[in-house]
């Protein structure tokens, strides 16, 4: 396993429209094109590739590459495991029965469109969120995000996650080193251990990192609480949120609505 | 009553600290603190030192309530009940020995206003204590920086300067020069002797301590089982043989 393994900052610095437009107008726009994608009826594959052209088009804009976010755009791969079900769920028409022995079992041609709906979905908001945060420092978005008023232990949660992950996944990558270190070999050929022994150390070395990281939490309180923290979030009045462009979200949300239309009106 | 309370107040102001029979033990029954009695006057720079597992950490820990032993706990004429406890947080700054768990928050502005946020200061006031510390420091370029992308030095410093925002009476510094490599431990030094607050160091860099203590207080088993003027504690070949210093 590589021990090269960070996570990186996904901010890409720039000097685009899209890097200079507004924190709190790309979340607002971002999150009226997750509404839009959300809501778009399931049978409107005439607007989906529209909705594939705006984030191509931003992305050209802002100078991002494209395959930097279809790389993060895999991250929606595991959660499309989870619309399998509605695969043999969905009434409808049978287009496939899988047999197996005296079983079988029969895959519903609206059950094959829904789950192909909630992965063209699920991708085209991942590369959105995407570009948001490869055009938007973090802490940018989170005044944005309290700008906006959401509730402050939101931010606040986010934030300190945010400030964590880094430590934490600094923490996974020397445990794996020290794994490599002694991984081993005194002649050629397979290594010593079973797959069931390699999973209990893989295991082990997760729930070491959950309980140095349960034990940093208590130290990060502790840390809080002896600078004054009494279990209420405070903070300083917002001043890195910028302005809202009006105009542009006007225009934002006159092109969401158009696309909704004829989402509805295409299926 | 009324007098006495008066003249405790009156005598108990002299020192910065003063412990009285302090006790504590942990959840799992390992008794850390056994009977400490101390007391730290005004401007004194103080060490303590000795093994790990000695308690100097657990102690440091109920300079401002985080841990509440068995034993009576005044921070310049206060003494420290939970009814006080937020005073007490505004005179004692509490350095602790990981930067990456004093530093929590997204830039380093933002983490040391956090005290002076808490103590329900104006934004004026508040954006001018971050300043201060971070100029106290010699961070005041930093302010826009994550913590994140701070060298470890430099972490130290910023996580001194959390705690000089909130203009507190007393330091106290849980390993300060811990992990940092020898232009960083310098560099830190210098900062600790020009600073003019009472400290309290736990630490086991004994150049530090020569540097920059005036006195050095040994603890073992929960106990401190030497006080003395720094030049004597030293040179005390005996007893730092005697707890592996």
């Amino acid at each position: 396993m590589s021990n090269n393994f960070s996570i990186s900052d996904p901010y890409q610095p720039g000097t685009s429209v899209v890097h200079q437009l507004g924190a709190q107008t790309k979340l607002l726009l971002a999150l009226g094109y997750l509404f839009t994608t959300a809501a778009m009826p399931e049978k409107a594959w005439k607007v989906y590739p529209v909705l594939l052209i705006l984030i191509i088009c931003t992305a050209f804009l802002a100078r991002i590459r494209l395959v930097s976010l279809i790389k993060r755009s895999l991250l929606a791969f595991p959660f499309h495991l989870a619309a399998l079900p509605v695969l043999f769920t969905l009434p409808g028409d049978p287009c496939l029965i899988l047999s197996w022995s005296k079983f079988s079992i029969a895959v519903s041609a609206p059950g094959v469109n829904r789950f192909l709906a909630i992965g063209a979905k699920m991708w085209l908001c991942i590369q959105a969120a995407a570009l948001l945060t490869a055009t938007t420092p973090m802490r940018q978005l989170l005044a944005a995000v309290d700008a906006l008023r959401a509730p402050k232990v939101l931010t606040a949660a986010a934030a300190l996650m945010w400030r964590y992950l880094f430590v934490i996944s600094e923490e996974a990558v020397r445990l794996m080193r020290a794994r490599s270190s002694r991984s081993a070999l005194l002649s050629e050929g397979q290594g010593g251990g079973s797959i069931a022994w390699r999973a209990k150390v893989t295991g082990g070395m997760a729930g070491s990192l959950f309980l140095r990281s349960l034990e940093r939490s208590e130290r990060i309180y502790n840390a809080m609480q002896s600078r004054g923290y009494d279990g209420k979030i405070r903070t300083l009045p917002s001043t890195q949120a910028e302005e809202c462009a009006p105009l542009t979200l006007v225009i934002g949300g006159f092109l969401f609505a158009c696309l909704l239309l004829l989402g509805t009106l295409w299926q | 009553m009324f007098a006495l309370t008066g003249n405790i107040m009156a005598i108990t102001h002299e020192k910065m600290i003063e412990i009285q029979d302090l006790w504590f033990e942990y959840p799992n029954k390992r008794i850390a603190l056994k009977g400490i009695d101390l007391h730290i006057h005004p401007g004194e720079k103080t060490a303590l030192v000795g093994l790990n597992g000695a308690g100097k950490s657990t102690l440091l820990l109920h300079l401002n309530g985080i841990l509440n032993g068995h034993g009576t706990i005044w921070i310049d004429g206060i003494r420290l009940t939970a009814n006080t406890v937020g005073q007490v947080r505004a005179l004692v700054g509490l350095v602790f020995q990981s930067p990456d768990d004093q530093l929590f928050s997204p830039t380093v502005f933002e983490d040391v206003a956090y005290g002076p946020i808490y103590q329900g200061l104006p934004p004026e006031e508040i954006e001018a204590r971050v300043r201060m510390a971070l100029n106290m420091v010699g961070m005041q370029d930093y302010g826009d920086r994550a913590p994140y992308h701070l060298s470890v030095g430099e972490k130290k410093r910023v996580a001194i300067a959390t705690v000089l925002s909130m203009q507190p009476k007393i330091l106290a510094l849980d390993e300060p020069s811990a992990g940092l490599d020898p232009r960083a431990r310098r560099s830190l030094i210098n900062l600790l002797k020009g600073l003019p607050h009472t400290m309290l160091i736990a630490t086991h860099d004994l150049g530090l301590v020569e540097e920059v203590a005036s006195r050095v207080l040994v603890m073992s088993e929960g106990k401190i089982t030497a006080d003395g003027k720094t030049e004597h504690i030293l040179k005390d070949k005996e007893t730092l043989q005697k707890y592996l210093l």
